[in-house]
This record gives structure tokens, sequence and C-alpha cells, in this order.
């Protein structure tokens, strides 16, 4: 890898990680993390300069193999981690009382906990020599509002935000820490609601500037990695098309 | 099998559901209830199913068939 800026990106795989990592591939050299190797390795295929990124196979719902897996990872190919932008996501549509605890497990492992692992790994010098200057979170408006069934979902992005500010308070003024903040946005994920046309039409009907694309969080992303954001810390960056201020009558 | 039917009578808001019963006619069959099973369904069989194919069965039974065929 040349001497440019590196940035782990987890959750690489497909909807806006995958577009975040085509975005970030022209400035800066990747590390593209997700559980899924083949959908990976397209990913890879879509990204500039190619020879620039590599590959890291971990399962954020292994909250144990996190730390050994980055660890090894970083001396073998011997780079350390200046950026980290966490994308993985999991969500589940479901009443409350259907909720089990293997739901809990696997949406709070990927959504909210692989995160603190992660950063708690790249903070410690012997693992990355005191190098991470910049944390981006995927969170969603979700975690501000509400919305009926997104019960662990919502959670997970009002926790991610929480750990988010006090990660900016703790990290400063080595490391800056802010979430973007998406609506809703057509990827693999969204698409398992959106293919019903009632929930796509009512959805479309909710946003002034229509359903988002993947690109429009990743240019987000991209801005808050950067030097023209170096005096944004703490913050909540909402990119929802307006949904969040649409208090019109339906 | 019968652990997924009895979290879809929870869901559909019945006591229990039947193989017959068609989806539609449940009194809480709207699109949160739709959403709600795709959720399910991945829990319980690791498998992701979109509203779409969901609103194209007719019974509890189609439903079944599909998961019976495609789950992991």
């Amino acid at each position: 890898m040349e001497s440019k800026k590196t940035i782990l990106i987890t959750g690489a795989a497909s909807g806006i990680g995958r577009k975040i990592s085509e975005i970030l591939s022209k400035e800066y050299c990747l590390i593209l993390s997700d559980r899924d190797e083949s959908k990976l390795k397209e990913t890879l295929e879509l990204c500039s300069n190619k020879e620039n990124h590599i590959t890291l196979i971990i399962n954020l719902q292994e909250l144990e193999s996190i730390k050994p897996k980055i660890e090894s990872f970083l001396s073998k190919n011997e780079i350390s981690i200046n950026g980290f932008v966490h994308s993985a996501g999991m969500m589940k549509i479901m009443k409350m009382k259907t909720v089990g605890i293997k739901d809990v497990q696997q949406i709070f492992s990927v959504n909210l906990f692989s995160a603190i692992e992660i950063i708690s790994t790249l903070l410690k010098k012997k693992i990355n020599d005191s190098n991470l200057e910049n944390i981006v979170f995927i969170s969603a408006i979700l975690g501000n509002f509400g919305a009926t069934a997104h019960n662990l979902y919502s959670s997970t992005k009002a926790g991610i935000d929480g750990l988010m500010r006090s990660l900016a308070l703790e990290l400063a003024p080595k490391t800056r820490v802010n979430s973007v903040l998406p609506g809703g946005v057509k990827t693999p994920m969204s698409e398992l609601a959106f293919s019903d046309p009632e929930i796509l039409a009512k959805a479309q009907k909710e946003y002034p500037l229509g359903i988002g694309d993947p690109i429009d969080i990743a240019k987000a992303v991209e801005f808050l990695l950067s030097d023209n954001a170096r005096w944004v810390t703490g913050q909540q960056f909402i990119v929802d098309g307006g949904r969040s201020i649409n208090l019109s009558q339906k | 099998m019968e652990q997924f039917l009895e979290k879809l009578a929870e869901i559909l808001e019945v006591d229990s559901v039947k193989r017959e019963d068609i989806l539609t006619e449940f009194d809480e069959w709207d699109s949160l209830t739709l959403l709600s099973i795709i959720a399910a369904i991945d829990s319980d069989f690791n498998l992701n199913i979109s509203a779409e194919q969901i609103s194209s069965f007719t019974t509890v039974g189609d439903l079944l068939k599909y998961i019976d065929s495609n789950k992991n």
C-alpha cells in the first residue's frame, strides 16, 4: 500500500457500505470488511486504484473474534488504520412481543457492540500505533425519532449516537467522531420492504426530495473524513431528503 | 415449523393459524404485519424474503411451502 491514509469500512459488501468504498477508493487506501467474501470481492472490483485496497473477512456477530482478527491483520500487513467507517447494519422490523434474545444479540452485535470492540482495538497503541484520527458511524434518523416496530434498530442507532458524542469528547483533539444519519435509501436491506408498492408509495410521499441513493450518504462520509470538516466533531449529520422535518398533513 | 406458526399467530393477533387461512383476510393484515413476517422468517430460517414475494402468496400454506423449499 502507498502512503495515503488508510480507512477501515465495515459492511463494505453491499448497499451504503459498498458505495462508500467506491467513493473513498479514489483518495484512500481501504480495508474493505464484511462477512460475505464473494460480495466483498465484487465491491473491490468497483473501486478505483484496486491495488491500494485489501479485504478483511469478519463476522461482526462473533464479537470475541474481532480484536484478535484485526490485531493479526494489521501486524501481518504492516499497516495501521487512520479512519474507521462503521457501515455494517442489520434491520429487523418486528412487533415487540415477537422479539427474541437471538434478535437482540444479532442486531446489537452488528450495529453497536462490534463498533465498540473495533474502536477499543484501534485505540490500543501496540495494535494501531495511535493512528486513529477519524471515526464516522452510519446511524439513522430512526435513532432520534420513533417508528412502529423498529424497536431494536432504533435502540442501536440511538446507542451509536450516544457513543459518538462521548467518544468525540474523549478522543479530541486527535480523533474526530461523527455520525451520518440517513433516511430511507435504496439498498438491498431496504429493498425487502420497498418492493411492496404500497410501502414504497407511502415512503415517497414522506420524503420531500424522494427516497435517497447510497451515493448521497457516501458523499457525506467523504466530507466528514476530509480536512473540510476539520472543526466538526460530535455531530449528527442528517442526510434524509428532508424526511425528519416533514410535518405536512398527509 | 410449529414454533414459526405460533409466532405467525402472535404477529397476526390470533390464537392459531391454519395452512388454509388466507393471508389478506386476517384483521391485522397490513404493511407492518408484512414487514414483521419478513423479520420473523429471517430470524427463524435465515432466509431473506421480500414484501413483494409475500404479497404474491394467497394462504399461510403457500408461505410455508416457500420457506420449506428455500430455507438454508
